[in-house]
């Protein structure tokens, strides 16, 4: 054998040595499995505490009137009507808040003296807690749409912007120094060295972002709106139906999860190239 | 394609304020193969990034002329690491540096397999072994056609096996291509049995302390006496060991 050979071998093994057609179904039926345990468990113990006696049912309604009330708020069209409001003002608020989170973030990772001119502002706003700013925006965008929407932009853009500028700074200044030595122009060093680069950092900023407007959505729906998941929730406890508390909080976990999943799964496909424990346990599923 | 001329005259170079090179003369004939050897930190990277242009010198002149009388000479890279970018698959880590036009995947493939790395442009730079990833690399450097190839210890950081399967690598496409090329290094034997000619840099601020000819003719052998001789000479210059500078802050490794 060669001696290149022995270096190339190396580098095949992680593609090699596949089980057996049984096992792999074993291990697919286990990898299947294994995310349910916990949520049955959980299943189980509230089904087991309502029998015995441990909680009232009109503390915790049993699993089959939440099912009910679902069917029922499913049926009369209710539950689309409320999730339609949250998903529009989640994504408008949502969009409204990361693309200039992405933008600044670059511009402030890039340029010292943009990031000299915005970031310390931007590090004194990220003091306030930002349900602090709710009475703030009620008062000069009125109890609309306008300042719901606003709230969740705010919610989102923070982290974006932060993870962005961190991102670029992080991206290897060899790589740089390869593009300065290759010739690249300044363009061609952010678009095809810095932008995918800070990649991973954008898609983490991204995520947290998406989970800040949640947050957010249902901050602002619990304050100030006649629609929306958040809106169900009050109503549900000013009426004494922590069914429909639960049905709502199961939707918002739904879509919280899907919604993640989504960038999860967008991630994964944009940063395949990693040399990540992740992305090398994703390539041999 | 041509080697071109690399001509240092009286170059003086500061990083941060620190002096690293002192008048340093320097030259590397059209297709010939020069080594810059010299005690770590020495500022041999320094020397092979004001030829590269990476580094202005604030005094003396930098002339790098092809010798097919073009006005343009081309110089390429190859850094320590491979510095692949993660993101590209192995033949775009290549074809991002080839001249923009409708032929450069082909001829980044055409460079890939000369490096016998054929079969693998669609692999991820993190699937390639260390000796793998600095083929890729050497092909990134060739597709440009340079007219003079700059090496920075681009073997120090592979295997014993991989270093000399490297070394005679570097030297076929050398002799196949006829690029000038300057390797920097710290590995005496690999300098003289690699180059036309070797440069030895020491001192703070780093000066040109020696010029050893190695007038051996090619194929070398490794074993041959005549390179034991020379190495014998290289190390009497470079003085004695260890083998670092004395009172330099160290060179910023870039």
């Amino acid at each position: 054998m060669a001696v290149g050979d022995l270096s190339d071998l190396k580098a095949r093994g992680l593609r090699s040595g596949a089980p057996g057609p049984v096992r792999r179904i074993l291990r697919a039926g286990f990898g299947v499995t294994l995310p349910w345990v916990l949520p049955a468990g959980l299943l189980g113990l509230w089904v087991l505490s309502l029998d015995r006696g441990w909680v009232r049912p009109y503390q915790l309604p049993t699993p089959p009137t939440i099912m009910s009330t679902f069917l029922e708020l499913l049926g009369r069209g209710e539950l689309a009507r409320h999730v339609g409001a949250t998903l529009n003002r989640l994504l408008a608020g949502y969009a409204l808040g990361a693309a200039p989170g992405v933008l600044f973030g670059l511009l402030a990772g890039t340029s010292v003296n943009f990031r000299r001119f915005l970031d310390p502002t931007v590090q004194g706003l990220r003091a306030v807690p930002s349900l602090a700013w709710v009475p703030l925006f009620l008062l000069w965008f009125g109890i609309g749409e306008q300042a719901r929407v606003y709230l969740i932009a705010l919610g989102a853009f923070l982290p974006v912007y932060l993870n962005t500028m961190a991102a670029v700074g992080s991206v290897d200044r060899k790589l740089i120094e390869l593009a300065g030595a290759y010739g690249f122009g300044p363009l061609k060093i952010l678009f095809r060295v810095i932008l995918p680069g800070s990649m991973p950092g954008v898609f983490t900023g991204l995520r947290s972002g998406l989970s800040l407007a949640w947050m957010f959505v249902v901050a602002a729906e619990l304050i100030a709106a006649s629609n929306g998941l958040g809106f169900m929730l009050v109503e549900g406890q000013s009426t004494m139906r922590p069914d429909r508390v639960l049905v709502s909080l199961l939707t918002f976990a739904v879509l919280g999860r899907g919604s993640d999943t989504l960038l999860a799964a967008l991630e994964r496909r944009l940063l395949v190239w990693r040399d990540t424990l992740a992305a090398t346990q994703e390539e041999r599923r | 394609m041509t080697g071109a001329a690399v001509r240092l005259s009286r170059v003086s170079v500061s990083l941060s304020g620190h002096p690293v090179l002192r008048n340093v003369n320097f030259e590397a004939g059209p297709g010939e193969f020069v080594a810059v050897v010299g005690p770590s930190g020495v500022g041999k990277s320094t020397l092979l990034r004001v030829i590269a242009r990476l580094i202005q010198p604030e005094a003396g002149d930098v002339t790098v002329s092809p010798a097919n009388g073009g006005r343009q000479a081309r110089t390429a890279f190859v850094f320590q690491e491979p510095r692949l970018l993660p993101w590209l698959r192995v033949i775009d880590n290549v074809a991002i540096v080839a001249p923009a036009d409708p032929d450069r995947l082909a001829r980044a493939r055409r460079v890939l397999t000369a490096v016998g790395l054929a079969g693998w442009e669609r692999a991820w730079p993190r699937q390639l072994s260390g000796g793998m990833a600095q083929r890729a690399a050497l092909a990134r450097a060739l597709v440009t056609e340079p007219h003079v190839l700059l090496l920075d210890e681009p073997f120090s950081a592979v295997d014993a096996l991989t270093r000399i399967r490297l070394q005679e690598h570097v030297l076929g496409l050398w002799a196949d291509r006829g690029f000038t090329a300057v390797l920097v290094t710290h590995d005496v034997d690999e300098a003289v049995y690699l180059a036309d000619r070797i440069y030895i840099l020491n001192g703070w601020p780093a000066t040109v302390a020696a010029e050893v000819k190695v007038a051996l003719p090619r194929p070398r052998l490794r074993e041959d006496p005549d390179l034991a001789r020379l190495r014998r000479d290289v190390l009497a210059a470079l003085g004695p060991l260890p083998l670092t500078v004395e009172g330099s802050p160290g060179e910023p490794k870039i």
